[in-house]
């Protein structure tokens, strides 16, 4: 979901990605989320995920909201 | 008639963000001097409230582009107090290899690029070049190894991504290290240079006697840098007072002024008082070896320099120290360092950390409660710090040179702030903004 650009940096270093670059076009948020939330990470821990950088990016910043709990559009 | 002079620099140019200069002067008396910093607030001590105190490494890095380390360094050096983490040996000497990495670029891009035209005579580095192109590709070779230090720690040179609290994600591979050990030596021979190169610039005049702040980094040897449990406090001349970390809130008072939105720190019963290399060299200017201490006696440095527009030659003192400190953190380092983190358990607590960011001690203090989210955070910038200090050098730099023409006066102003590298940037992180609506 997110935009590439730097060669898998932090993956490379054993960490997930965190987005420097914002998110990726037509990014699939939710079902990452729903994927990292399966795979045990709790929803403020997944909402922080969205709501570092490029927060107020609109896939992030969507999918944060959904983590909180907040009524989202469809 | 009344003669009142006024000089204005309105946007500070070779300065880290954007603040401006007004000085008044009446009869030959100056009025008053004031570094106005007017980049907006920038809220991260508030945005850090209710994140994870893993996290501040992280965020907090991006409060500066030059020099993320320190952010990084004295986050993770209050938050593993907090938590009582007890980072290994090889994760410390990382630390201080990639902070070498650090005082390097950030050094070099100083020294080259934004001081050394005003005192050759030249309006920007790109006209320096012009003339002497050899001078300022020496600047970003120095610039470029210690940028390729940072990213051969931190995984890049600008907000490095491979820092925790506890260590780091991974140690650098032999594979990684040997292209980076090989820039050291010719950065060695650049950093050399580049002391005899502005150790003969010729400066302008001023004594100042400074209040120095400075880490003391807790072990016998070590010029402060990556880590320490106190500050040391005093003129340079006579013994230090020391105290610890513990005190720092009540013995540094951060005051809002109406022309700044950078706090000015205060230290209590001195006042206005200097943090950087001028402090670092004067309290703990022994620590220096090696190639460097051998360039500051051959060179008749004094200790303390009392001459601001010296605080070059010392920064590049700096510069061959940390490129000597990184030559032997490198050839030293072991084959098997063992884990790259410690453990760390989230809890409540209450921490305060310290390190020597290039333009002086940079102290964050973390409040944390059980799952170990940050309840409220306090990060004390040098340039904040420094902000009342060079004033004070500007008031008597305008006193002392009334009999200059405007534009002259001026420059020499613009100088005299640039001494100390300010980064108004880091200075303007802070939490509180007073609206004043009488």
């Amino acid at each position: 979901v997110t935009q590439a650009g730097c060669g898998a940096l932090c993956p490379g270093y054993g960490r997930g990605c965190f987005g420097c670059f914002g998110p990726y076009a037509s990014a699939n948020t939710a079902a990452l989320a729903d994927h990292l939330r399966d795979s045990g990470g709790d929803a403020t821990e997944v909402e922080r995920l969205f709501a570092t950088y490029n927060a107020g990016a609109p896939a992030f910043a969507v999918e944060a909201a959904r983590q909180r709990g907040e009524q989202v559009p469809a | 008639v009344t003669r009142v002079r006024t000089l204005d620099v309105p946007v500070l140019t070779r300065v880290e963000g954007e603040g401006a200069l007004h000085v008044r002067v009446r009869e030959g008396d100056v009025q008053s001097v004031a570094l106005s910093i007017y980049e907006p607030p920038r809220f991260f001590e508030g945005l850090l409230r209710g994140r994870s105190a893993l996290e501040a490494p992280d965020i907090t890095a991006r409060i500066c582009g030059i020099c993320p380390v320190a952010y990084q360094m004295s986050a993770c050096n209050a938050v593993e107090q907090a938590w009582g983490v007890q980072v290994s040996e090889p994760v410390r000497l990382l630390r201080r290899l990639l902070y070498c990495g650090e005082w390097i670029e950030s050094h070099a891009l100083h020294i080259y690029l934004l001081h050394a035209p005003d005192l050759l005579g030249y309006p920007d580095a790109l006209t320096l070049a012009a003339d002497d192109p050899g001078l300022v590709q020496r600047g970003l070779r120095l610039k470029k190894a210690g940028n390729a230090l940072m990213a051969l720690v931190g995984g890049r040179a600008v907000h490095p991504i491979n820092v925790r609290v506890g260590g780091f994600y991974r140690f650098p591979t032999p594979a990684e290290v040997a292209p980076v050990r090989a820039l050291l030596d010719e950065a060695l021979d650049d950093a050399e240079q580049t002391v005899r190169t502005v150790a003969a610039l010729p400066l302008p005049p001023l004594q100042m006697a400074y209040h120095f702040v400075a880490l003391d980094p807790g072990r016998e040897h070590d010029y402060p840098l990556e880590a320490g449990p106190a500050l040391l406090s005093g003129d340079g001349t006579a013994t230090p007072d020391r105290f610890p970390l513990e005190e720092f809130d009540e013995r540094v008072v951060e005051v809002h002024v109406e022309h700044s939105n950078a706090l000015h720190a205060r230290l209590h019963g001195v006042g206005a008082y200097l943090v950087g290399p001028l402090a670092r060299w004067a309290l703990l200017g022994d620590r220096m070896t090696g190639r460097a201490a051998a360039l500051a006696a051959e060179l008749a440095v004094p200790r303390p320099v009392h001459n601001p527009f010296a605080s070059i030659v010392v920064r590049a003192l700096e510069v061959v120290y940390a490129v000597e400190q990184a030559q032997h953190l490198l050839d030293d380092w072991p084959a098997h360092p063992g884990p790259a983190c410690a453990p760390v358990r989230p809890r409540a607590g209450l921490g305060r950390g310290a390190s020597e960011a290039p333009r002086g001690v940079l102290v964050h203090r973390y409040r944390t409660d059980e799952a170990g989210d940050i309840r409220d955070a306090r990060i004390v910038p040098p340039t904040s710090q420094n902000q009342a200090q060079i004033e004070a050098d500007l008031c008597q730099v305008v006193e002392q040179n009334l009999h200059l023409d405007d534009a002259t006066l001026t420059h020499r102003c613009e100088t005299a702030v640039r001494n100390h590298d300010p980064c108004i940037s880091c200075a303007t992180h802070a939490l509180r903004v007073t609206l004043d609506r009488a």
